[in-house]
């Protein structure tokens, strides 16, 4: 366990170090295996179309605090792996986001566009299922892959699933930003495996195109928006730099390449990133509002080192989840040491913690599974106790990575 | 027969005589779900309609009233969004925006107005927005757009998805023009920390493509941005802004020397309002080649006036006469082959 810091106040006015805030697993455990075992509120109604989102959120939070498998039973396993199965549409060409669109069976060639995949979904029901123990056999790889390389388009953004309307849309009212990219990304690093490995020739997405896509989201302060032109945010930069890397595209070799590789100005990025780091908003202050949109007032000067967390875009809040967002991509980049790691853990364990376990999206507000996950995630980067070592860009559990990467059919097929 | 325009109106599907001649789908969760919600009862039997009316295609007037009550309960339903849109497109082709037997009828304005009212409810959604720029699109008429977004900035004035579609707006219509600029001053006269408005300057004064930056401008941005600095010196967006535009004009970063000076001149910290400038002044220092001063900027962000960065100051430090941190954008992104 880490030492408790010494502070640098002098001898003459010393006043006694506040004990140190630690992770409390067993809160943690209990918010979690609520809302594993319990409904969640009518509040996530919103998420419903993403509930498979919300099924990872809860698995992999507390498979991240290595209790997955000490607390829940193998039934239960069971269980859950055969529900998010039945979110893999009939054709096998990935998943949908949760039953709420299922046509069961009234499912028609000519309907099947409104019960689509998509790539939400496709992700999610992936990473959970591995989460899980499941080894994937039930996934149709390769038409999984096959609808993936059809959701690209010649820019080299994805659609996040197949709409219904592609008829009624033209190209520059089509939706296109980075975290599609990182979820095809993603599917296509966890699903094609190594060269060989596939039972026949599947279409690979354009990934030349892809990188350059992201390249082109380079806001002009060198964070990311979500297109060209679009404000910097940490979400989206994140999915920029995690797609990238899973792309195996993020670093540059050391001799030159004719492919398009790398963050454009990657040193430029990385002051952005660190820029997010902040110190609280000061809701004290007589020119704060609780509820208005016009930015905070600004800390003093210089600013308080303590329960600096992160925000998402210059002059606004900071807020559970950019810390994973921002930590992530730093982690990613090797460079998460320039960070205050200290004061993040103060803003998260003292700041956003909740009482009742989880973490809220800022401190006071009541804990929700989406930022539960993403505070517990930021903290396994720094290796906090009690929590497992934790891959940034597929924000899950080290060992879960590790899993996907040792099944049997992930490797070159060995003809005999 | 009460008609379909009232959108409070509540409605049971189960007992309505209008829908008497649909059998509903209702949803099946199987064994011990993940992630499983406490519906509201009127949620899950809506949806059990929806699904129904989705298996059978329908695209009929009733539809619209169907997919605005999903809607109330869950804006972020991605089919259904899909679904309503390809419906008005069919009523509208086919000439059945009226409906004479139930009394119904509907209009693209109706819409509009509905669609705007949606999004002053559900203001993190973004299907709101990309309803809306394909109902824009397809009338080809921007009147009253920019309005709408700003009513918007009255609730949010950093709406993403509101910005967003204002940048789709622009560029659909070519509004790079001078009410776009005006609209970036109010909402900064307002809000000088408003980086979505600094971001939008930017695209409007340099977005344009195939247009060159005219010298006034550059001069006209640039002071611009100072102004904004001294109403507030340690706001980070008009400093992002002022470089980017140094950059955009090929001006080198030296000639903000005197300026950046002026709010943190390095031999008197008593006297330093403003860490971006010492970022600023680090990096101009290093390449007029002095570099007691370069290292002093970094030394005094570090231990001072940004300690929370202390670890990336101290390495900043380390890459001093590196020429590590290029100042144009000229990068190459595709390396040559060699």
């Amino acid at each position: 366990m880490a030492d408790v810091p010494t502070t640098s106040t002098s001898a003459e006015t010393a006043v006694p170090p506040k004990p140190r805030a630690t992770f409390n697993k067993e809160r943690n455990i209990k918010y979690w295996l609520r809302c594993l075992r319990t409904l969640l509120p009518t509040e996530y109604t919103s998420n419903d179309l993403n509930r498979t989102s919300l099924a990872f959120f809860c698995v992999n939070g507390l498979s991240v605090i290595g209790e997955l498998g000490n607390l829940t039973k193998p039934e239960e396993h069971t269980q859950w792996i055969n529900w998010l199965y039945t979110c893999q549409v009939p054709s096998g060409a990935g998943f949908r986001g949760g039953p709420a669109t299922d046509l069961s069976d009234r499912l028609t060639p000519e309907n099947e566009i409104w019960d689509p995949p998509t790539l939400p979904g496709t992700f999610f029901c992936l990473i959970t299922l591995l989460a899980l123990g499941d080894d994937l056999s039930r996934v149709n790889r390769e038409g999984t892959l096959e609808w993936l390389a059809t959701l690209q388009r010649p820019d080299g953004s994805f659609a996040e699933m197949r709409s219904g309307i592609e008829d009624l849309e033209k190209d520059h009212t089509l939706t296109r930003d980075p975290r599609f990219i990182y979820l095809a990304a993603a599917v296509r690093w966890l699903l094609r495996g190594e060269e060989g490995s596939l039972s026949r020739d599947v279409k690979d997405i354009d990934v030349d195109q892809a990188v350059r896509y992201l390249q082109s989201a380079e806001a002009h302060d060198y964070g990311f928006g979500s297109r060209p032109g679009a404000e910097s945010h940490a979400g989206h930069t994140f999915c920029v730099i995690a797609a990238l890397s899973l792309l195996d595209r993020l670093h540059p070799p050391k001799t030159p390449v004719s492919y398009p590789v790398g963050l454009p100005h990657p040193e430029k990025t990385l002051h952005w990133l660190l820029v997010r780091q902040q110190a609280p908003t000061n809701v004290e202050h007589p020119d704060f509002k609780q509820n208005s949109h016009i930015s905070p007032p600004p800390p003093s000067f210089p600013p308080p080192t303590t329960c600096n967390g992160f925000n998402g875009r210059d002059n606004k809040r900071t807020d559970t989840c950019y810390s994973f967002w921002v930590v992530g991509a730093l982690d990613l980049l090797k460079k998460m040491h320039l960070v205050d790691a200290e004061s993040n853990r103060e803003y998260l364990l003292e700041n956003t913690a909740h009482i009742i376990g989880g973490f809220g999206k800022v401190a006071g507000a009541p804990p929700d599974v989406l930022h539960s996950c993403l505070g517990t995630v930021c903290l396994g980067i720094f290796r906090e106790e009690g929590i497992n070592r934790v891959d940034s860009a597929l924000c899950t559990a080290l060992q879960t990575k590790e899993r996907a990467e040792s099944l049997e059919w992930r490797k070159k097929k060995v003809t005999a | 027969m009460a008609s379909y325009d009232s959108e409070e109106e509540e409605l049971d599907y189960s007992t309505d005589p209008r829908w008497a001649d649909v059998t509903p789908l209702p949803q099946d969760d199987g064994e011990n779900p993940l992630a499983q919600i406490a519906y509201a009862p009127e949620y899950t039997l809506a949806m059990s309609y929806l699904r129904a009316i989705m298996a059978a295609n329908e695209h009929s007037s009733r539809v619209i009233h169907l997919t605005s009550d999903i809607i109330r309960m869950n804006a972020a339903h991605y089919t259904v969004w899909g679904y309503r849109f390809k419906t008005l497109m069919f009523l509208d082709r086919s000439n059945s925006f009226e409906d004479k037997s139930t009394g119904w009828s509907w209009s693209w304005r109706e819409e509009l107005e509905w669609v705007g009212s949606i999004a002053k409810r559900y203001e993190k959604n973004y299907q709101i927005w990309h309803h809306r720029q394909l109902i824009i699109d397809h009338l080809d008429d921007a009147t009253g757009e920019r309005a709408v977004t700003e009513g918007m900035f009255e609730l949010d004035s950093k709406n993403y998805h509101v910005w967003t579609y204002r940048q789709w707006l622009v560029q659909r219509f070519n509004l790079f023009d001078e009410e776009e600029l005006a609209t970036t001053a109010r909402l900064l006269e307002e809000d000088v920390r408003n980086n979505s408005a600094w971001n939008h300057r930017y695209f409007i004064v340099f977005g344009k493509p195939g247009t060159d930056s005219a010298t006034e401008v550059l001069e006209r941005e640039i002071e611009f941005a100072k102004e904004a600095i001294l109403k507030a010196p340690q706001n980070p967006s008009p400093w992002s802004y002022l470089k980017a535009v140094l950059r955009k004009g090929k001006i080198e970063l030296t000639t903000l020397k005197p300026f950046c000076e002026g709010f943190s001149p390095v031999l008197s910290p008593d006297e330093i309002k403003s860490s971006h400038a010492l970022d600023i002044l680090s990096e101009i220092y290093d390449q007029t080649g002095d570099a007691a001063k370069a290292e002093k900027a970094l030394e005094l962000l570090a231990s001072k006036f940004d300690p929370v960065r202390k670890n990336y100051w101290r390495y900043r430090r380390r890459l001093l006469g590196s020429q590590a941190l290029p100042t144009t954008s000229g990068t190459p992104i595709v390396q040559a082959a060699a």
